[in-house]
């Protein structure tokens, strides 16, 4: 039971480290893609809203890399022995819930759309893994508590 | 073990079983001598490089972990220091066959491999019984360890905790690991020397118990920490409990080797010793020092009655470079230097013969004629002599 508590206490602790690391990959995606297809961005909001429109999104990627590192530190602190609340589960399922929908269009994209395909499949993989991530931190969090809860019986 | 034990506690074991003071001297001698007979020796002394029964870690520095540079690694520690327990072991679940090979080369007292090394010393000098000694003991203090470069054997992690016995049984206390290989280790605080960790499998940090630093070596520290290989499972390390059967277990195969037994079986101790010396021999065990080369060496010369001479590391050197090129073999450290070569062709033929190759190629040169190391033909040479 021991070996078992401390494997998915290893298992969370890594597994936090990763969401945080995955967070990290967005807001640094984001910033390229900002600065490499800036003319782009013009062209769609138009130069009135071209503000409104970069404060909007940058505003958008920060509140969800806090909420991934939120996530991610509440993870490595339960992996860690320390007992968290269930609120970074919720958490967790938001986001997971959100990529969800995310990669259900980007596959939609990838039937429909011809353009950038490689990139397509390339970031198709990368939120697919994330997404694993995520709901792999979930159970393997219901899995602690589950076993601490057996163990103290 | 540390030196005092390879040294002074051999003598006291030796004469316990029955050797005289010179012999016991020899013993002790050739014992703490696997420590020091480094490649870098034996060039100086113009002696055969393959007889080399450690590695300086600037040899180890300067090592290529390739497939070659590991199995003389492998062949050298798994011999000498680390004794594989079981080269048929089963590890827990499916693994791959690389891993399996370095599992079954995890040291542990005990095994068929220890009455190899112990019988192998039957009939033959003093030299041979002080490596076999040294051998034996390592079983002890470095169980659960390999003697290859090996990530997943041989890593620890910070879950390290040191028992102090209370009066409900234990307390914890964590052991910290700093990277720093002048300080010596801080015993009161717990705070302790290791290697630095390597996430590349096969990189010299990860051989032995270096990433444990130097607990295994110190017979009063009882801890427990979880090992690579274990599954998350813990190791509790009890080393005032190993030393005392590496000491009386010393003592029983001395006795065989002298001919008071008729064979030599494994898991038996010779305990048939005073009240008095037990005690002081639990006594030193279990005082908490770096070194307690005091202590054996006052125990030594009470039992013998004979003072201990200090260990020279040069004691024998001059008499094998002056001796004739057919008398070497006739010298202290020639016969330390033949002990070493039978014990590491013994230890290499069995791994390779389990169908294991992490210590090389090996042949029954009996079987096949002779092919292989210019240096093992002394060993042939020494067989035709019996």
């Amino acid at each position: 039971m021991e070996a078992k508590i401390r494997r998915t206490q290893d298992n969370l602790f890594v597994l936090g480290t990763s969401v945080i690391a995955f967070g990290l990959w967005n807001l640094i995606k984001f910033t390229v893609y900002f600065f490499v297809n800036f003319d782009e961005i013009i062209q769609v909001t138009g130069e009135k809203s071209y503000w409104f429109s970069v404060i909007f999104s940058w505003l958008m990627i920060f509140i969800s890399f806090l909420i991934r590192c939120y996530v991610g530190f509440s993870a490595r602190s339960e992996g860690k022995g320390k007992h968290k609340s269930v609120l970074y589960l919720v958490f967790a399922g938001l986001i997971t819930f959100v990529y969800f929908l995310v990669i259900v269009c980007e596959c939609i994209y990838f039937v429909v759309g011809n353009e950038r395909i490689v990139t397509v499949i390339v970031t198709l993989i990368i939120d697919v893994t994330s997404l694993v991530f995520l709901v792999e931190l979930m159970v393997n969090s219901i899995k602690i508590r589950k076993l601490r809860k057996d163990g103290s019986k | 073990m540390n030196s005092d034990f390879h040294y002074y506690a051999t003598y006291c074991a030796a004469v316990l079983a029955g050797y005289t003071h010179d012999e016991s001297l020899a013993i002790a001698y050739s014992d703490r001598f696997v420590d020091l007979c480094s490649k870098t020796m034996l060039s100086k002394l113009k002696a055969p490089a393959a007889a080399a029964t450690t590695q300086l870690p600037l040899e180890m520095a300067d090592m290529r972990t390739d497939i070659v540079g590991l199995q003389h690694i492998t062949r050298i520690w798994s011999s000498f220091h680390f004794l594989p327990r079981d080269l048929y072991a089963e590890p827990q679940g499916r693994c791959s066959k690389r891993y399996k090979n370095k599992y079954r080369l995890i040291c542990g007292p005990n095994g068929e491999l220890l009455k190899e090394t112990v019988k192998l010393a039957k009939g033959k000098s003093m030299q041979a019984v002080g490596l076999a000694m040294h051998v034996l003991a390592d079983t002890w203090a470095h169980q659960y360890f390999a003697g290859t470069p090996s990530l997943v054997i041989n890593n620890t992690n910070r879950y390290f905790y040191e028992l102090f016995p209370s009066e409900d049984g234990y307390t914890e206390k964590k052991i910290t690991f700093r990277h720093s290989a002048t300080s010596p280790d801080d015993l009161d605080n717990s705070v302790y020397t290791c290697s630095l960790f390597s996430n590349s499998e096969n990189s010299i940090m990860n051989l032995g118990h270096g990433r444990a630093g130097h607990l295994p070596d110190y017979g009063f520290i009882k801890y427990k920490y979880l090992p690579a290989w274990g599954n998350y499972e813990e190791i509790l390390k009890d080393n005032p409990s190993d030393y005392t059967h590496a000491f009386y277990q010393m003592v029983y195969a001395m006795k065989f080797l002298r001919g008071a037994y008729e064979s030599f079986e494994v898991d038996t101790y010779d305990t048939e010793v005073s009240e008095d010396v037990q005690k002081e021999v639990n006594r030193i065990i279990n005082t908490r020092q770096l070194n307690s080369s005091d202590d054996w060496k006052a125990l030594g010369e009470k039992l013998s009655g004979c003072e201990i001479e200090e260990f020279d590391v040069d004691k024998y050197q001059s008499e094998y470079k002056d001796a004739d090129k057919d008398k070497k073999d006739d010298t202290f450290l020639g016969k330390f230097i033949l002990s070493a070569l039978a014990q590491k062709s013994m230890v290499t033929n069995k791994i390779y013969s389990s169908g294991n190759k992490l210590a090389g190629y090996s042949i029954d040169y009996e079987d096949k004629g002779f092919k292989g190391i210019k240096a093992y033909k002394s060993l042939v040479r020494e067989e035709d002599k019996v």
